[in-house]
């Protein structure tokens, strides 16, 4: 018998920050051949890896999108997908057995954790009794005179800031009529933190990294550092235990009036902001691709306080190197 | 029989395959930019796939280029032990059909269907032995290759680093019982520039029993098409040449 093979991984969502912080991580292992996806031939991180690596994939609202992603990983004989990339994961994470058939392991949270976090209403709910969770509920069942303004309204459903805005009083919320699919919450004043949180397949958290977030641009970090702080670790270890989080996940806490961390939302995929964890001295990418592996991990992992300021970086290529247009061509 | 094998590539995929992003023509340009003699329009199938005239029928739409020859394919996995393949039940291989059916090793053909890498290896650990394990691999491929009428075998035994084995784990009666049956079938064997695969030693032993070998780069892109470095680097013409 021979070493085993390179681990083939697939990352989608190469053109994101949060996928090319994964392949930024697993390009350090020499265990690993990275290949790259995504629906955009103009995306970054696809030319961070080997070519004929680098692979344009549907959007993944399309509907042939699972079957071609699990052809495509059948074919390239992935052993672990990551998917970077909102829309897509609920999806790919319902066909998990497809996956696990052709012998691809997908590094993500189970579907259970992912639509619990997805349903920032059924979130709230989940977690209003472990920890401090803001008052929750849905625009068209609650009373807008049972609120101390301003409060938050955002879609019940929904990834980001997108669709997030304060209302100032009772008269405004009424106005805005009685979807079920808007939430009301209460607006938390404090700081607010991102705390990267890894669990392993037990649901024992081995890492909970704190992050404030000192400058943002366009939805994404541009600087930010490290927090030693129990309190927030705790939180996010309880939050981790409260969706049966086996992986990586993002929680966002913000400190409420009395100055406690409180539960914001929980993104359940890796953040754009990670190679700050990673630095700091927590490898999530390459942990979870451990996890996915069925390899062992260690029972904690420490971090330092570290702060980080970022910049856009150039991949320079010959023009012929960027992937063809998925589109009719005549021959030259 | 075997010409230089950098001068064709036998296994090119188009936009037909969901995960390549060249169409037909984008492809043929490329090959007779590479200086091809030969080429092979390679799309993957299973059981439940219904393109295949309408891909046959674009690619002989494809205008004709100067010595170069342009030839079709369908690429199929090996399903299980008994070599079934996961083709459409209405193909049609020879006249008015594809050119060749590849037999491909994308995953172990299980005597109850395919296994994965993963279940493969649990079933050398529960005690398969590595010689049974390639028992039934070769032993499957021979049965698809009779099965598929006209075969071509598509980056063979590329399925081995993944089972923990190697093409040195293989006897010279298991490389041997591929090319015998690869001559009385006239199935063509690939040496496949994307998987490394096979290697010199079963290069030399195939082309040794005449089996007719083909390049192929497996491409998924048309700047991928016809270009060569392992294949031309391992098992160059005049090395096959010294072999017969």
């Amino acid at each position: 018998m021979s070493d085993p093979s390179p681990v083939r991984v697939l990352v989608t969502g190469a053109g994101g920050p949060a996928g090319v912080a994964v392949l930024r991580s697993l390009a350090r292992r020499p265990d690993v051949t990275l290949l790259a996806a995504d629906m955009d031939r103009y995306a970054s991180g696809l030319y961070l890896v080997d070519e004929g690596a680098r692979f344009l994939v549907e959007p993944g609202l399309a509907d042939t999108f699972v079957d071609s992603l699990v052809a495509l990983c059948e074919r390239e004989r992935v052993d672990v997908l990551f998917s970077t990339v909102d829309v897509e994961l609920p999806r790919i994470a319902a066909e998990r057995k497809r996956l696990d058939a052709i012998g691809t392991a997908l590094a993500a949270p189970s579907l259970e954790t992912l639509e619990v976090c997805l349903d920032k209403f059924a979130l709230a709910r989940r977690c209003a009794d472990v920890l401090p969770t803001p008052r929750t509920e849905l625009l068209g069942t609650t009373d807008p005179e049972s609120w101390d303004y301003p409060v938050i309204v955002k879609p019940r459903r929904g990834a980001g800031s997108r669709g997030v805005h304060q209302v100032d009083d009772a008269d405004a919320l009424r106005a805005l009529g009685a979807d079920e699919d808007i939430l009301v919450q209460a607006l938390l004043p404090g700081d607010e933190y991102s705390v990267d949180t890894l669990a392993d397949a037990d649901g024992h958290v081995v890492a909970a990294v704190p992050r404030s977030r000192l400058r943002v641009d366009s939805g994404v970090s541009v600087a930010g550092c490290t927090v030693a702080d129990r309190e927030l670790e705790q939180t996010a270890r309880r939050v981790a235990e409260a969706i049966g989080l086996v992986g990586v996940a993002n929680v966002q806490l913000r400190r409420d009036a009395e100055g406690r961390a409180a539960l914001l939302e929980v993104n359940p995929r890796f953040p754009g902001a990670m190679p700050l964890t990673v630095a700091a001295g927590v490898d999530m990418p390459s942990l979870a691709l451990d996890l996915a592996l069925g390899r062992p991990l260690p029972d904690s992992v420490p971090f330092t306080e570290l702060a980080v300021v970022r910049y856009l970086e150039d991949v320079f290529l010959d023009p012929a190197d960027v992937l063809d247009a998925p589109s009719d061509e005549v021959a030259r | 029989m075997t010409a230089d094998l950098t001068r064709t590539d036998h296994h090119v995929h188009s936009t037909w395959s969901d995960d390549a992003v060249s169409t037909t023509c984008a492809n043929l340009a490329a090959a007779r930019d590479a200086g091809l003699a030969s080429v092979r329009m390679v799309d993957h199938v299973r059981t439940s796939t219904t393109y295949v005239p309408e891909f046959l029928a674009e690619v002989a739409a494809l205008p004709p280029v100067e010595g170069l020859e342009v030839l079709t394919g369908v690429e199929a996995k090996i399903l299980d032990a008994s070599g079934r393949l996961d083709v459409p039940d209405d193909l049609v291989v020879g006249a008015g059909g594809v050119d060749r059916v590849l037999i491909a090793d994308h995953q172990f053909p299980g005597p109850d269907g395919p296994w994965s890498p993963r279940r493969t290896l649990e079933e050398i650990e529960r005690g398969l032995s590595a010689q049974d394990a390639l028992g039934i691999l070769v032993e499957a491929t021979v049965r698809a290759m009779e099965r598929a009428g006209r075969g071509q075998l598509a980056h063979v035994f590329s399925l081995l680093p993944k089972i923990g084995l190697t093409e040195a784990d293989l006897t010279d009666s298991h490389v041997d019982a591929v090319a015998q049956a690869a001559v009385r079938t006239g199935t063509t064997v690939e040496v496949n520039e994307k998987w490394r695969c096979p290697g010199p030693r079963v290069v030399r032993a195939f082309a040794a029993a005449g089996v007719t070998l083909v390049g192929s780069t497996d491409s998924h892109e048309a700047s991928s098409v016809g270009r060569y470095s392992w294949v031309a680097g391992t098992v160059a013409a005049e090395d096959l040449a010294v072999v017969r």
